[in-house]
């Protein structure tokens, strides 16, 4: 083979660009410079490469060598692999520390498996037989406790021609395999991909906990084997928004964030729960946006908490936002990128990204006939279909007539109906309609019963009936009898007349009054149409834009709004305003202003608001979009002759800008601008916020047609976005209940009074232990040093429960400290991984536990930095929820490849630890959707020393189905029964505590006092669980059950001598109920328990025989 | 002039260029070199004379980014830049103890120079994990809180969190000044590295230093507020290189003091926005976690040296605000934390140390039969429980009044003002041993009836309960 070498050309950190080799591969590992430092190529561009180096780079420089090893990442795997340490990147660090000495040096070079090393290997199948990729063909020692099943290597097949028993080291031949294209050798190591799943013939489904001895695991939270299970640390409060702010649905209508928490629950939020969380179940989809633009996404989950502060951001724009301290917004910091700030850290001068242009799929909305049709006083007076329809009746069995009439409830005689009326009810007819399919056809004339009257009706909303229903909402009334249309210019008033007649086929009269003119239509058939329609214009303060107006595409849009400015639409200099005393009408024309892409400021008070355009480019927008077409009207041509004086006078700045951004682009950009651009007016061409990205990248030095490609992004970025500064934020402290929706993909909304994007909340999450698994692999990445080596020193100490061997013979540790090299710490879990499914393979149970899986973010955040990607959510890249769950997938029950049959299962546990314990970051939400169980670790019960400090209330297992099943058929029937029952005990007494905080406990009835007792002595007794040695460090599922029964019937028990007014003091007093809070340390384990369960029994049933009560046989009464 | 700038970089070695392109605040960058590695030393003199160091931060193949080191300020972009050909190194030697330097390892006591062939590179190498001998030798600081609840162990690396204005450095002083291994006579080597302090902060160790007469076993390393912020991101490095060489090449036991680590992090801010990269949380540049350990991590104990270096950096939380990402980021690399709080100090108690928030990870293994004695962690884990609880029963009687509480609750209650006045508060200068905390604590906690004792074992409690 060629020696492929290639040349450094850049370095930054553990990122190096070379350059040299044009067949290089992604994912290659290459080797740096003369101490040949190990890195892998993750990016190719031209003729450029990148490298994220496994090591430190200093002191390396551009021009050194890159030497390609035509290898991708792999892991050697083969006996050996039990009981070593490794680093991130396989390298075994006892070896490590005997080359190099106690610090690690760079470019140290060792093989993962000794070579020096021989096994005995014993085959377990005759040449002869014909073998392909799994099977196993034969066996070695590896440890005491474990046997290395040596397997055919992927995609070879063949027959197998020679085996041989003996020792061998791991790269000496120990069989040959025949196959198609001639004989392979086999040897003890193979290799393979980290970054790649190893196969399996199929998944088979979670059934058996794993079991890790912890009580509060076992019985409450458990795992599957092959499931996986997150740790998270610390604890956050929610990031939420008031009750009574909209948000905006998919169909283009708003809908308040209470009103979709109630429709999600199907009732009332109880207010008495500190919290309340709800998954969506059916399909409501909501827009996010995703870093370049908005996308439908879907609701996940509804929430609703309380906060005692609230924190209020008013904006240049005048926008005015509510929301929780933690809760964040998005933010267009100074280096041109986006960053999610929570809000109580927002500041005045601070840019937050507001929606420019909302797309929303929409379609021509449907003519509200049916809902017209719940009026029985409405009729069809359209000949063609009421002919239809009356034939319909002939020919129709009379009895079938009269149950669809009876079923409409019209009272009609059918003879009548048929021979006489040229006018049919509506209802019937959309009836009819339904059932046929629509072969009668809409009727395009309606009346009303016993009048004359009629008018025409469309199939659609278009835009003139838009326009219509604009001009109405802004300068009309309603009455029961008559609508009316006033309006200063006559031609408004004509062209109201006009869009009456193209769309309802009838005139108003116009007329003129003392102070006023007005179009007036005497029909009240009209006004019962223009209600179906949503049109509202009794209580000034209530009326709102109809919802068939927001569900309509943008050329009814338009058509509405042009009706709403011409009819009251202010037009001063330079602005053209619309005022209004209804919140819900300004808030409405926000959003759709914002689906045509014009942007606005807005002016809430008391009594009256107001919506203005005022920027040069908006007016233009706002002209071009909405008057361009229109007729002569007065203040429209105000409005074209200002526009076009504006034109002439244009100011290039966009004041969207951030301030001096523009001077600081034109100063220190100016010669490479002209350079570059010299056609062109460059600050116009790329007005907009991206400017200041373009002085950042101009400043790094980034080349010129890079430069354009940044440019460009950014530029189409700016059609989706735009800045609004905020100039104030004040913390309001009030105590309120607040909601908040998950969405899934993009974490935020679009939503609030003036369209607003708000990220999303969601849960919360830590935890790491020694199971019945029979391999662990240990995967600590980004870990303390002193932690680690307290994990080496105690590995090798601990004795496994069922073989009494050292567990180390059964583990694989992988331990890259926070000081080690970052990208050696993003390889390690795939290390880790690469390393459990092979042993996965050989047919055995494989625990890997990662710690932390938030350092491993990190490390992939911090190298995509390098990278200068694109960072969405916190910069993190784009990629990381894609990464999470490659990970977590990796996990599972499996049928194994080859022969003989076997079954393996990798279960995975990852800790997260979030910054500032914030459960609303990237990583925990996005592990927390591939995850199955969740363990909550409470800092409160850490501090009290109550360990493992899993909180009860808040941890989960999606596992509880399949597992209670195992419990009940190999521990006890009724367990799934006494969980349950625990639990609710735990929850209850949380509740009785809660006002035994404020009342004392004294004050409690004895019922309540018993819950408190028995709650204490289930966290005591059952959930704490400290021991590091002894009896306690693990307990076997019988024991756990028995404990719980134990605990429980002593509730029942005691809980009948309460209600038979024994005090609950006598009960606290018998020495049992705090030796059961002992027992659990107990050396003599289940027996222990049982003999303590007789004396319990035993204890209070002469307590209910000195009451003179009668306890029962078996149980109590229930409490609960 | 230009003769003398040539005749000021004579001495040494290193290709010469002329010019800067572009400076920068404390950044400059250089075009049309070749050869420069990653993290070189340049030497920039400018046309008034003055020799400034820097760093190469970023080299492609002609161009670098270089950090300034010392006073950017009258730096023209006509200058001269030698590149060493070498990364940041310092020399070393046994001279260094006793002697005070800034954030260049320059000494400022007026004494010349260390000369040595023996140079160090300041960013150093990970230990190997499994050369690290896990720490479990109880240190002794004479202060109750620390020692009897939150005891600190030889190679451990526990912070202080504090909040400006609090007494964090007369803490840090005293742990200096009394710090010892239960058993052993010998006293540790501090190395006290003060990042951007006041200088009447700088001044406080110092003489608390001289008084104790500790400063001959103490080197100090002080980068004054007013000196430049670049030089933060060196004092740490160099303060640690010189503890590994006294604890791994003299086998010293060194106690490693960083006060106040929010200035490091304020300066790697600094720098961060300054080239303009891609700012994380609250500003802050995504690798700060990776920076933090690499100085964190160098804590620690090796197998087979008999040295060890305990490190107790300091840092104000902003706004006391636990969640801040400087507090944050270092709990997870420290193992544990001693909390101070406002509300403590202004009730006069000192070390206004908050128990219920710190923590330390190591105890567990540095207390106990042998060690200090068999009660210690019981007793600990006790106080705990029962300070939480007193403190609840405070806040209830807040609202309730004292006489609402249960007989019980008042008992907490009770507890938690003794616990307070006589356990925690203690002397600048007193200096208790472990044994007095431990009677005290027992003093303290005999306060409650036996029953409640349920984190200690009944055996303990006979032997020790006070009566």
């Amino acid at each position: 083979m060629t020696r492929r070498v290639g040349f450094i050309e850049k370095i930054s950190g553990p990122v190096v660009v070379a350059k040299g080799l044009r067949d290089v591969k992604l994912g290659e590992v290459v080797e740096i410079g003369k101490e040949g430092l190990i890195g892998e190529v993750v990016r190719i561009s031209g003729d450029l490469f990148t490298v994220q180096v496994y090591e430190s780079t200093s002191g390396i420089k551009p021009g050194d060598l890159v030497r390609a090893t035509g290898k991708i990442l792999v892991a050697e795997l083969g006996p050996g692999l039990l009981g070593s340490i490794f680093d991130g990147i396989q390298r075994p660090l006892e070896e490590i520390l005997k080359l190099v000495g106690h610090f690690i040096k760079r470019g140290v070079k060792v093989n993962a498996l000794p070579r020096d090393k021989k096994w005995y290997f014993k085959p377990t199948v005759k040449p002869g037989i014909t073998v392909r990729e799994g099977d196993v063909i034969g066996i070695v020692q590896e440890t005491s406790i474990i046997e290395h099943k040596i397997m055919v290597p992927p995609n070879i097949e063949g027959e197998l021609v020679k085996i041989e028993e003996g020792e061998a080291r791991v790269d000496e031949p120990i069989a040959i395999v025949r196959t198609k294209s001639g004989e392979v050798e086999i040897k003890m190591i193979q290799e393979w991909p980290v970054r790649t799943p190893r196969p399996y013939k199929e998944r088979e489904p979670y059934e058996v906990p794993l079991f890790t001895g912890q009580r509060v695991i076992d019985t409450f939270f458990p795992i599957a084997k092959g499931g996986a299970a997150c740790i998270p640390g610390g604890f956050g409060t929610g990031k939420c928004i008031p009750p009574n702010t909209p948000v905006l649905i998919a169909d283009g209508t708003l809908k308040t964030i209470d009103e979709i928490f109630r429709e999600v629950k199907g009732g009332e939020p109880d207010l008495s729960l500190p919290e309340e969380i709800y998954k969506v179940t059916k399909p409501l989809t909501v827009l996010g946006f995703n870093g370049n633009e908005f996308e439908l996404v879907k609701v996940t989950h509804v929430y609703r908490g309380y906060t005692n502060k609230i924190i209020r951001i008013k904006t240049n724009s005048g926008r005015v936002i509510e929301v929780t301290p933690l809760h964040k917004l998005l933010v267009y910091n100074s280096y041109g990128t986006i960053a999610e700030v929570e809000a109580q850290h927002l500041r005045p001068g601070m840019f937050i990204i507001i929606p420019r242009r909302i797309r929303i799929p929409t379609k021509l909305q449907e003519f509200p006939l049916k809902r017209l049709s719940e009026d029985h006083d409405i009729v069809s007076k359209d000949v063609s279909v009421n002919e239809k329809v009356k034939k319909l009746i002939y020919t129709c069995d009379k009895e079938i007539i009269e149950a669809l009439l009876s079923k409409v409830k019209l009272d009609i005689d059918i003879e009548r109906l048929a021979n006489t009326e040229d006018s049919l009810p509506l209802k019937l007819i959309i009836l009819l309609n339904e059932l046929s399919g629509r072969s009668i056809g809409i009727p395009k004339v309606l009346g009303i019963k016993g009048s004359k009257l009629s008018i025409k009706v469309p199939y659609i909303i278009d835009e003139n009936l838009g326009e219509l229903l604009g001009l109405l909402i802004s300068s009309g009334t309603l009455s029961e009898e008559s609508i009316k249309f006033f309006n200063e210019d006559d031609r408004q008033l004509d062209r109201f007349n006009e869009l009456l007649e193209v769309t309802f086929g009838i005139r108003g009269v116009k007329r003129e009054s003392e102070s006023t003119k007005y179009v007036e239509v005497n029909s009240p058939l009209l006004v019962k149409v223009l209600r179906a329609l949503g049109v509202e214009t009794e209580n000034p303060r209530n009326v709102d834009i109809p919802t068939v107006i927001m569900k309509s595409p943008a050329s009814v849009i338009v058509a509405f709004i042009r009706g709403l400015y011409l009819g009251n639409g202010k037009f001063t200099k330079n602005t053209i305003e619309y005022v209004s005393v209804s919140k819900k009408l300004l808030t409405s024309l926000t959003y759709l202003l914002s689906r045509l892409g014009i942007l606005y400021s807005i002016d809430f008070n008391e009594e009256r608001g107001k919506v203005s355009i005022s920027k040069t480019s908006e007016l233009r927008k706002f002209y071009t979009e909405i008057f361009s077409k229109v007729l002569d009207v007065s203040s429209v041509n105000s409005i074209k002759e200002r526009v076009n004086n504006l034109e002439r006078s244009l100011v290039k700045k966009d004041s969207e800008i951030p301030v001096g951004a523009l001077e600081q682009v034109e100063k220190t950009t100016s010669k490479r601008a002209s350079e570059n651009y010299t056609n062109e007016n460059w600050s116009d061409k790329y007005s907009s916020a991206m400017t200041v990205l373009i002085v950042n990248k101009v400043n790094r030095k980034i080349k010129a047609h890079e430069l354009s490609e940044y440019a460009e992004r950014f530029l189409e970025l700016f059609k989706e976005v735009a800045l609004d500064r905020i100039e104030k934020v004040e913390e309001v402290n009030k105590l309120t209940p607040v909601y908040d929706i998950s969405v899934e993909k993009t974490h935020n909304f679009i939503g609030g009074f003036i369209p607003v994007i708000y990220h999303n909340t969601v849960t919360l999450h830590k935890i790491a232990m020694y199971s019945d698994s029979e391999i662990v692999v240990y995967v600590g990445c980004g870990e303390r040093g002193n932690e680690m080596s307290e994990l080496l020193k105690e590995f090798p100490k601990l004795v496994d429960r069922r073989t009494k061997k050292p567990i180390i013979e059964k583990s694989i540790l992988i331990a890259n400290t926070s000081n080690m090299p970052i990208s050696a710490r993003e390889a390690s879990i795939y290390m880790g991984v690469t390393m459990a499914e092979y042993y996965r393979d050989m047919g055995y149970h494989v625990t890997l536990i990662a710690d932390s899986t938030s350092r491993w973010a990190e490390a992939l955040r911090e190298i995509s930095g390098r990278l200068e990607e694109m960072p969405v959510e916190r910069g993190y890249p784009a990629y990381l929820p894609d990464r999470l769950a490659e990970f977590y997938e990796r996990a599972g029950r499996v049928k194994c490849l080859g022969r003989p049959e076997r079954e393996g299962s990798v279960t995975i546990i990852g800790a997260v630890s979030p910054p500032g314990g914030d459960f609303n970051e990237p990583v925990t939400i996005h592990t927390l959707r591939f995850v199955g169980t969740m363990w909550a670790l409470d800092t409160d019960l850490a501090y009290r020393r109550h360990f493992p400090a899993i909180n009860w209330l808040r941890s989960f297992s999606q596992y509880i189905n399949v597992i209670e099943n195992w419990w009940k058929n190999h521990v006890a029937e009724d367990f799934p029964e006494y969980r349950r029952r625990a639990l609710r005990l735990l929850v209850v007494s949380n509740e009785i505590e809660a006002i035994a905080s404020i009342v004392g406990e004294s004050a409690l009835p004895d019922d309540q006092r018993l819950i408190l007792l028995v709650s204490e002595v289930l966290k005591e007794g059952f959930l704490r669980q400290t021991a590091l040695e002894g009896e306690d460090t693990f307990c076997i599922p019988q024991k756990q059950y028995l404990m719980l029964k134990m605990m429980l019937d002593f509730f029942d028990k005691a809980y009948t001598l309460v209600k038979n007014r024994v005090p609950v003091d006598e009960i606290s007093k018998i020495p049992e109920t705090f030796e059961m809070k002992r027992v659990k340390e107990d050396e003599r384990g289940l027996e222990a328990v049982r003999e303590l369960y007789e004396r319990v029994m035993d204890k209070l049933n002469k307590l209910a025989e000195k009451y003179g009560i009668s306890l029962g046989v078996e149980y109590g009464e229930r409490g609960l | 002039m230009e003769k003398e700038v040539y005749e000021i970089l004579l001495p040494y070695q290193g290709k010469l260029y002329r010019r800067i392109k572009e400076l920068r605040g404390n950044l400059a960058i250089v075009e049309g070199i070749t050869d420069v590695s990653y993290e070189e030393v340049v030497r920039i003199v400018g046309l008034d004379g003055k020799v400034r160091l820097g760093r190469v931060l970023e080299v492609s193949s002609n161009s670098a980014l270089i950090q300034i080191l010392g006073d950017e300020e009258g730096l023209q972009v006509d200058c001269l830049l030698q590149f060493t050909g070498t990364t940041f190194k310092i020399p070393i030697s046994d001279d260094v103890l006793g002697r005070i330097f800034n954030g260049r390892f320059e000494p400022i006591d007026g004494l010349p120079p260390i000369s040595s062939s023996e140079k160090r590179e300041i960013d150093g190498s990970p230990i190997n994990p499994c050369a690290r001998e896990y720490p479990n030798d109880f240190i002794q600081t004479g202060i109750s809180a620390i020692d009897g609840m939150l005891s600190l162990v030889r190679g451990q690396k526990l912070p202080i969190f504090s909040i400006s204005g609090l007494p964090h450095n007369i803490l840090a002083a005293q742990i200096a000044r009394q710090a010892t291994v239960r058993g052993e006579e010998e006293e540790f080597a501090v190395v006290f590295a003060g990042i951007g302090l006041r200088s009447d902060e700088a001044e406080y160790f110092i003489e608390e230093f001289k008084k104790s007469g500790a400063l001959e076993r103490s080197v100090v390393i002080i980068n004054l507020a007013e000196d430049p912020a670049v030089e933060r991101i060196m004092t740490p490095r160099i303060a640690l290189t010189i503890a590994e060489y006294l604890a791994f090449d003299l086998e010293m036991h060194v106690l490693v003091i960083l006060s106040d680590m929010s200035n490091y992090c304020e300066a790697l801010r600094e720098i961060s926005t300054a080239r303009g990269e891609i700012p994380g949380r609250m500003g802050y540049p995504g690798y700060m976690y990776s920076e933090l350990a690499s100085i964190y991590e160098r804590a620690g104990i090796i197998k087979g040296k008999r040295g060890s270096i305990t490190l107790m950096p300091i840092l104000t939380m902003p706004g006391g605000d636990l969640r801040h990402p400087i507090p944050d980021l270092t709990g997870y690399i420290t193992e544990g934390q001693i909390i101070l709080s406002q509300e403590l100090h202004a009730r006069g108690i000192y070390p206004p140390i908050n128990i219920l928030p710190s923590l330390s990870r190591l105890m567990k293994s540095g207390v106990g039969p042998g060690k200090t004695r068999e009660d210690h962690k019981y007793i600990s884990d006790q106080l705990y429980d029962a300070y939480s609880r007193g403190v609840k029963a405070r806040d209830l009687a807040r609202i309730v009044g004292e006489i609402g509480l249960s007989p019980r609750m008042k008992k907490y209650l009770q507890f938690a003002d003794k616990f307070e006045r006589e356990f925690l508060n203690q002397g600048v200068y007193e200096n208790r041993s472990i044994k007095e905390t431990l009677d005290l604590a027992w003093k303290v906690v005999s306060v409650l009836p036996k029953e409640e004792l349920t984190r200690i074992p009944t055996r303990i409690i006979d032997k020790y309960y006070v009566t």
